[in-house]
C-alpha cells in the first residue's frame, strides 16, 4: 500500500505508506529520548497488578483498518443497555483518547443492542461533534461500561454515531438516529454537514472513548447558550433546532463516573525500539493519587493547563526561540504535529517528517502554574522506518509539519507516550495541587 | 420569455441563499460582509501593509479573520476559538477540497491538513480548542508571507 499525501492525521492514527522507498537509516538499536526531560518527573508510579480493579489493559496493534495506520492506541470495554445484565457487546479496538471526552461509537457497533435514544421534551437529542476534520452527526444513548477488571460506568449518556444511509436518517422510533439538522437561517445555523467521519472504516477504529481533560464534551457552553454545531433537539418530521443542554446530560467522560479512582487517568506503554515495534500492550490506570498504583510523586511537575478560552487543555510552549505556543499531550495524536522548517518532509510519505538520521529537538513546557521544564522528542526517517519493518503498527520517532506553530501549536502525541505515565488530571478536581485540569509525566513503571 | 422566467427564478434562487451560498475564501469583496450576516458576528478592519484583514468575533467567541487584497478578494481566512467557525461557508468552494481529504482514510480528528501548491488549509484542535488557516498561495499579494496569517 502506497500513501499519496499525507492527508490528515491526529486522534486515531496515521496512514503509512509501507513499501515506499528510501530514506534515511534506521538502526536497530534501542534508544530512549535521554536528553532532557525536565518537565516530567523522575519518580516511577507503582508497577499495576493486572487485576486491579482500576487498571484497564490497553494496546497499539495493528489497525481495524490492517495495514497502513500507526500508533492507534486501543481498548476492550463491554457495552450494555442501561440497566442490563445480559444485553451487552464486548467492543474491542475501541481508541483510547486524552484529547476528547465522552463516548463514541458508530450505529453499526452497538445496533445489536438496540438502544432507545434520548429525547427532550421536543424530540430525540442529537449532537454534532467538532472535530478538526469534521463534524460527526449521532443520537444520544444511556448505557452502562464495564472494564476488564469490574470497574463500571453506570448510566452514562454516550453518542451513536450514524454510519451511513442504511443505518438510521429516519426520523423517530427508537435505536434510529435522527436526520442531522440542515442548516438554518433563522437560527444562524449552519446545520451538522456530517457523514464524512461516522464508520468503523472513517474512525480506523469501533469507536473512541475519550478520557479527557474535561468532564464533558462541550460544557457549560452549551448549557448556558445555544451553540451551533453542538446539541439539537429534533421533533419528528422536521429540521432539528438548537437546544440548551445540560451538563448532567451531555455526553461526559466515562472515567468521572467510576467510583473512587475518577480523577484522572495514567496511560502506561513501555519503552520500544527507534525502528518501532509491532504491537505494544500497556496499561490505563484509573484515579491519581486515589490508590496505590496511581500515585503522582511530589517531585513530579505538575502542568496545570487553562480549563476554558482559547488556550483551553493547552500548557505554554517555547520553541525555537519562540514563545506563547499552546502546546499539549494528546494518545489521539498519533505523531508530533509542529512547525520546523529546517527538518525535511519525506518525499515518499508525504506529510511526515523525513530527518536525514535520528534528530532529538528539545522544548520548554510551562503550565498556567508556571510550573515546568524541557522535553525532548525524536524524528527518525519516516520513508526509512515504514520501508524496514511493514508489519510494525509503533512508532516513537514520528513527526508531522504544520506550517504555523501560532496557530496550531505544538502537539505532543503518541511518540511521546511510550516509555512514560502520562497523566491526565481532570478539571475540577482538588486533590492534587494544583487542581485539574492538568498534565504531568513520569518513566513508566 | 421562457429564458427571462429562468433568469428571474435563478436571481430568486440565488436571493433565498444569498448569505448561504457566497463564500469567502477566494470570493470577492462582498463576501466579507456576507460572512459577518452568517456568523451574526461584530467586526473589526484593519488596513495593513498590501492587504486588509477583517476580524470576526461570533457569539460563542469564534474569532475568524479574512484577509482581502487591493481588489477586495479573500485570498486567506483564519480562525481559532471553542468552538469551529462554519467551514463550509468560510472555506467556499475550498470546502470541497477539505471533505475530499476528510474521506480519505486519515489519521484522525486532530488535524487536516491540505499542502497543495494552490490551496493549503491547516485545520487543527481537539474538544474546546480549535485553531486553524487556510490560503490561496497563488493569490497572496506580493510581500505578504504565509507567517502574516495567523
Amino acid at each position: 500500500m502506497r500513501l499519496k499525501s499525507l492527508i490528515s492525521l491526529g486522534l486515531f492514527a496515521i496512514l503509512c505508506g509501507c513499501g515506499g522507498g528510501g530514506g534515511g537509516g534506521s538502526s536497530d538499536t534501542t534508544t530512549t529520548t535521554a536528553a532532557t526531560n525536565t518537565a516530567c518527573g523522575t519518580v516511577k508510579p507503582a508497577v499495576p497488578n493486572s487485576g486491579d480493579i482500576n487498571v484497564q489493559p490497553i494496546v497499539v496493534s495493528a489497525s481495524i483498518n490492517g495495514t497502513g495506520f500507526v500508533n492507534t492506541l486501543t481498548t476492550t470495554i463491554k457495552v450494555c443497555a442501561q440497566g442490563s445484565l445480559v444485553n451487552c457487546k464486548f467492543v474491542s479496538n475501541v481508541q483510547v483518547d486524552t484529547g476528547s471526552s465522552g463516548l463514541r461509537m458508530p450505529n453499526s457497533v452497538v445496533s445489536v443492542l438496540n438502544l432507545p435514544r434520548l429525547s427532550g421534551a421536543n424530540g430525540e437529542y442529537g449532537e454534532c461533534v467538532e472535530f478538526a476534520d469534521g463534524l460527526v452527526w449521532g443520537g444520544l444513548a444511556a448505557v452502562d461500561v464495564y472494564f476488564t477488571n469490574g470497574a463500571a460506568a453506570l448510566n452514562i449518556n454516550m453518542q451513536v454515531l450514524n454510519d451511513g444511509p442504511s443505518a438510521g436518517y429516519a426520523s423517530g422510533s427508537d435505536g434510529v438516529d435522527p436526520v442531522p439538522p440542515a442548516a438554518n437561517a433563522a437560527e444562524g445555523d449552519p446545520g451538522c454537514d456530517s457523514g464524512l467521519e461516522d464508520s468503523v472504516t472513517a474512525l480506523g477504529a469501533n469507536g473512541i472513548i475519550g478520557v479527557g481533560l474535561f468532564n464533558q464534551d462541550c460544557g457549560t457552553d452549551c448549557a448556558g447558550s445555544l451553540v451551533p454545531q453542538t446539541y439539537y433537539q429534533c421533533p419528528a418530521g422536521t429540521n432539528c433546532l438548537e437546544t440548551l443542554m445540560p451538563t448532567n446530560i451531555q455526553v461526559s467522560n466515562p472515567i468521572i463516573f467510576v467510583p473512587t479512582n475518577n480523577n484522572g487517568v495514567i496511560l502506561e506503554l513501555p519503552q520500544i525500539s527507534v525502528a518501532g515495534a509491532e504491537s505494544v500492550n500497556g496499561n490505563m490506570v484509573f484515579g491519581i493519587g486515589t490508590a496505590t498504583n496511581n500515585v503522582l510523586a511530589a517531585s513530579t511537575p505538575v502542568l496545570a493547563v487553562a480549563d476554558t478560552g482559547q488556550g483551553a487543555g493547552s500548557f505554554a510552549v517555547t520553541y525555537n526561540g519562540q514563545s506563547g505556543i499552546l502546546g499539549f499531550f494528546d494518545s489521539g495524536s498519533s505523531v508530533y504535529f509542529f512547525a520546523d522548517s529546517s527538518i525535511p518532509s519525506c518525499t515518499t510519505n508525504t506529510g511526515f517528517f523525513c530527518p536525514s538520521s535520528q534528530i532529538t529537538r528539545t522544548l520548554t513546557a510551562t503550565g498556567v502554574n508556571s510550573v515546568g521544564g524541557t522535553l525532548s522528542v525524536t524524528l527518525e526517517n519516516a520513508d526509512g522506518l515504514f520501508a524496514a519493518n511493514t508489519n510494525f503498527n509503533a512508532f516513537n520517532d514520528l513527526g508531522s509539519p504544520i506550517n504555523s506553530l501560532s496557530i496550531s501549536g505544538f502537539d505532543l502525541g503518541m511518540p511521546y507516550f511510550f516509555g512514560n505515565s502520562m497523566y491526565t488530571g481532570f478539571e475540577s478536581q482538588t486533590n492534587v495541587t494544583p487542581n485539574g485540569p492538568y498534565f504531568a509525566c513520569a518513566p513508566n513503571p | 420569455m421562457r429564458t427571462r422566467i429562468q433568469h428571474t427564478l435563478t436571481m430568486l434562487i440565488c436571493l433565498a441563499y444569498a448569505p448561504w451560498s457566497m463564500a469567502a475564501l477566494g470570493a470577492g469583496p462582498d463576501s466579507v460582509d456576507a460572512d459577518q450576516l452568517h456568523f451574526k458576528s461584530e467586526r473589526r478592519d484593519s488596513v495593513q501593509s498590501g492587504y486588509q484583514t477583517h476580524e470576526l468575533t461570533s457569539p460563542t467567541g469564534t474569532v475568524v479573520r479574512e484577509y482581502t487584497d487591493a481588489t477586495g478578494h479573500v485570498f486567506a481566512v483564519s480562525w481559532r476559538g471553542s468552538h469551529l467557525p462554519d467551514l463550509r461557508q468560510l472555506l467556499g468552494v475550498s470546502y470541497m477540497r477539505f471533505t475530499a481529504a476528510a474521506q480519505v482514510p486519515h489519521g484522525g480528528h486532530t488535524a487536516l491538513l491540505v499542502h497543495d501548491n494552490d490551496l493549503v488549509i491547516e485545520s487543527t484542535g481537539r474538544m474546546r480548542s480549535f485553531a486553524g488557516r487556510a490560503y490561496l498561495p497563488g493569490a497572496m499579494p506580493i510581500g505578504v508571507a504565509q507567517d502574516a496569517i495567523h
